[in-house]
């Protein structure tokens, strides 16, 4: 978080930038979002076609927290990735302990639940 | 414990002998933690979409495949990758102090988030002509709110890259102008991971 230049291009995260990282980025979700389109529209292609589809949008988003973001352990990067992991577990929590609680609500009480 | 005559004259002279103040790192970490606790905006958002996706929330009305066409989502999806790939050769040019590389980067990034906008809007135009709309049910509420949010979240990105191009163009790259731009990326690129969870698991596991 400290740096001893006063010309703000020589700043670290100024240095950051990749081209090559960027357009892998940009190589790598394309791709994997074509694939993503293509199993949604021939679902008997790929089995389960939802969880592969999910695979590929994880790794996507991977590519992107790599390259985009640059997250890594470097000294400038450091604090970043590891706020990043300590929010990571809150937005699975948040999302997942929704659906299983609705899950469980719909199977006992709602009507959704009775006409299954 | 001392008194704070003490303090500020022993401590002051310690501070300044080791590092000046980062004001770039300082505020683009502050601003990494807010678009953080925007990730968890949208964790809301996608948690109620994932619980109303359900045909008994759609009260009869539309739902997935009907909203939308894939090719016109996977058009989307290359509007925003590219722009975020331009805005790349924004950050590109700052490193090599390039002050036309940076105005022409966010020029051509504004101008495929905007088609990106341009494509979103059309298809919602459509929709609402169909009927289709958000209070139509709470599973058309669900999917309006989450998309729009993230629309919101590109329009606002346009605004600002605007704004950074008449900055740079009048004072060039001072402290102030660099940070922002730094942060402009981080929210630049926040919009094409929220993306990727939007063209999964709405857009094309609504076709599926």
């Amino acid at each position: 978080m400290v740096h001893d230049s006063h010309d703000p291009l020589h700043h670290p995260e100024v240095q950051l930038a990749s081209g090559w990282g960027y357009v892998a980025a940009f190589v790598v979700a394309t791709g994997l979002m074509a694939g993503v389109l293509f199993i949604a529209t021939h679902p008997g292609l790929v089995h389960p076609a939802m969880a592969a589809a999910a695979g590929a949008a994880a790794v996507a988003v991977l590519a992107q927290l790599v390259f985009l973001f640059q997250l890594n352990f470097s000294r400038t990067q450091v604090w970043t990735t590891v706020s990043f992991l300590l929010i990571l577990p809150l937005f699975v929590i948040a999302v997942g302990l929704t659906m299983w609680m609705f899950h469980a609500l719909d199977a006992r009480t709602m009507l959704m639940g009775l006409m299954r | 414990m001392a008194t704070g005559g003490d303090i500020t004259a022993g401590q002051a002279g310690l501070w300044e002998t080791h590092h000046h103040h980062d004001t770039i790192s300082t505020r683009t970490f502050g601003f990494w933690l807010y678009m953080l606790s925007d990730a968890m905006i949208f964790a809301g958002l996608f948690a109620a979409y994932v619980v109303l996706d359900h045909g008994y929330n759609a009260a009869g009305g539309p739902m997935g495949a009907a909203l939308v066409h894939p090719g016109s989502a996977y058009a989307q999806t290359l509007a925003v990758f590219t722009s975020v790939l331009a805005y790349g050769g924004v950050m590109v040019a700052l490193k090599r102090g390039s002050r036309g590389g940076v105005l022409a980067g966010l020029l051509v990034a504004a101008a495929l988030g905007a088609v990106f906008l341009g494509l979103e809007v059309h298809d919602f135009i459509a929709l609402f002509q169909a009927g289709i709309v958000p209070q139509r049910s709470g599973y058309l509420s669900a999917f309006f709110a989450l998309v729009m949010t993230h629309g919101i979240h590109m329009a606002f990105g346009l605004i600002w890259m605007l704004t950074m191009f008449f900055q740079v163009a009048a004072q060039g790259f001072t402290d102030k102008t660099v940070y922002r731009l730094l942060n402009l990326k981080v929210f630049w690129h926040f919009q094409a991971v929220i993306w990727v969870l939007v063209f999964t698991f709405v857009y094309m596991r609504g076709v599926l």
